[in-house]
């Protein structure tokens, strides 16, 4: 088969079309007053709704880190050396994790439909992928969860318990929240424990956009031809 | 910025280029109760990317970035849930013949073939089956043209050997 036979069947298409009379306007929806009404509609499955989501967790972000300071400034002593520590370190691990939500929004008003189709697929791909970027940056904040309760005067009274128990338990999950910020990156989704650590089905997605981003990389490489 | 399509000019621009929607629209979504839904989307971006539209854009371009970028991202978002099913299974809504000619089975094994290319292959191939210059088609895709030609005569060849392979079978 020629290249011009190929060609000649897809032109076929057009012919069939014509014959089945598809393509006439009413099965379009062309009517322009529809897209209006049909844009508060469609921006519930656009990107709008994706910008809106990241909004609302911005806010209720900004909320929580706000509560923490609160608390953080009115407890201002050495009793609670523990809970300011923590407190502040959960704070700047919630302020970073805003900020990243920040460039996804602004990520989100970069994409242009008309764009070259790589440069919109790879956009919209690395928004996808970048959920996990946030991810591990909220495992850093698990250690601090694990002592904010401790104060000077309960080691004091049980030292054997803080060191026994508390020390252990927060110097593992500081081990292990360290261990997955730096692991965590799509270069590692084909072992095994990054797929039982995100198996569940809201991350599917995810994983196959990082997929999708190697497929868009190894398509802007330029195939060489094994020389004759 | 110079904005060359309007409201008036715009059911004239998607009228004229319907059929290539059609084709794009048939190629990423196998499942046809989507096909109406996955048109309105298409549309519906190219009438809002009309809004900002530049005249330093060539238009048959705009059009396909548009069309393109909507279709793959709607596959990708469907992808998981309907597999692919041969096209002569999925084209009820183009007439059928009542004669069933070689030409038309072999239409309707590119096509399949078409659907089971890779969504980026799959682009590629649409665009130079629609006979855009391998310029236009780099512009489109965001790569090099020699990328684009390499690229091109390797699907050629593998949709080639499919259809020589559906015919013998």
């Amino acid at each position: 088969m020629e290249d011009h036979q190929l060609a000649s069947l897809w032109k076929a298409y057009d012919q069939k079309l014509e014959q089945a009379r598809l393509l006439n306007l009413q099965s379009w929806v062309l009517n322009l007053q529809q897209f209006e009404r049909q844009q508060q509609q469609r921006a519930q499955h656009t990107l709008g709704s994706v910008v809106r989501i990241k909004t609302g967790l911005v806010i209720a972000g900004l909320l929580w880190v706000a509560l923490l300071v609160y608390l953080l400034l009115h407890a201002l002593a050495w009793s609670k050396i523990f809970f300011i520590i923590s407190a502040g370190a959960i704070a700047l691990v919630n302020l970073i994790a805003i900020v990243v939500y920040l460039q996804h929004i602004v990520w989100i008003q970069q994409i242009k439909p008309y764009d070259s189709v790589l440069a919109v697929q790879k956009k919209l791909e690395q928004l996808k992928v970048s959920t996990l970027q946030i991810t591990r940056i909220l495992f850093l904040q698990a250690p601090f969860y694990c002592c904010w309760f401790v104060s000077p005067a309960m080691i004091a009274a049980s030292p054997l318990a803080f060191w026994l128990i508390t020390v252990p338990i927060t110097a593992f999950f500081t081990a292990v929240s360290i261990w997955l910020y730096i692991n965590i990156k799509p270069a590692n989704k084909d072992k095994k424990w990054f797929k039982l650590l995100f198996s569940s089905k809201e991350w599917t997605g995810v994983l196959a956009a990082s997929a999708f981003l190697d497929e868009i990389e190894a398509f802007k490489k330029e195939i060489v031809l094994p020389s004759e | 910025m110079a904005t060359s399509i309007d409201t008036s000019n715009f059911y004239k621009v998607i009228e004229d280029n319907k059929a290539i929607l059609y084709k794009i629209c048939h190629s990423y979504c196998s499942n046809e109760s989507e096909h109406e839904d996955l048109v309105q989307e298409m549309i519906y971006h190219l009438w809002k990317s009309a809004e900002s539209f530049n005249a330093e854009y060539r238009f048959s371009t705009w059009m396909y970035r548009v069309a393109l970028n909507v279709a793959i991202s709607f596959y990708r978002k469907s992808k998981t849930s309907v597999p692919l099913v041969p096209l002569s299974n999925l084209n009820n809504d183009i007439a059928a013949s009542p004669v069933t000619t070689n030409k038309e089975i072999q239409f309707q094994l590119l096509q399949q073939a078409i659907q089971e290319l890779k969504e980026l292959d799959r682009a590629l191939i649409l665009l130079w089956l629609e006979e855009k210059s391998y310029q236009d088609i780099s512009e489109i895709m965001g790569i090099s043209e020699t990328n684009v030609a390499t690229r091109i005569s390797r699907i050629k060849e593998k949709l080639k050997q499919q259809l020589r392979q559906q015919q013998n079978i």
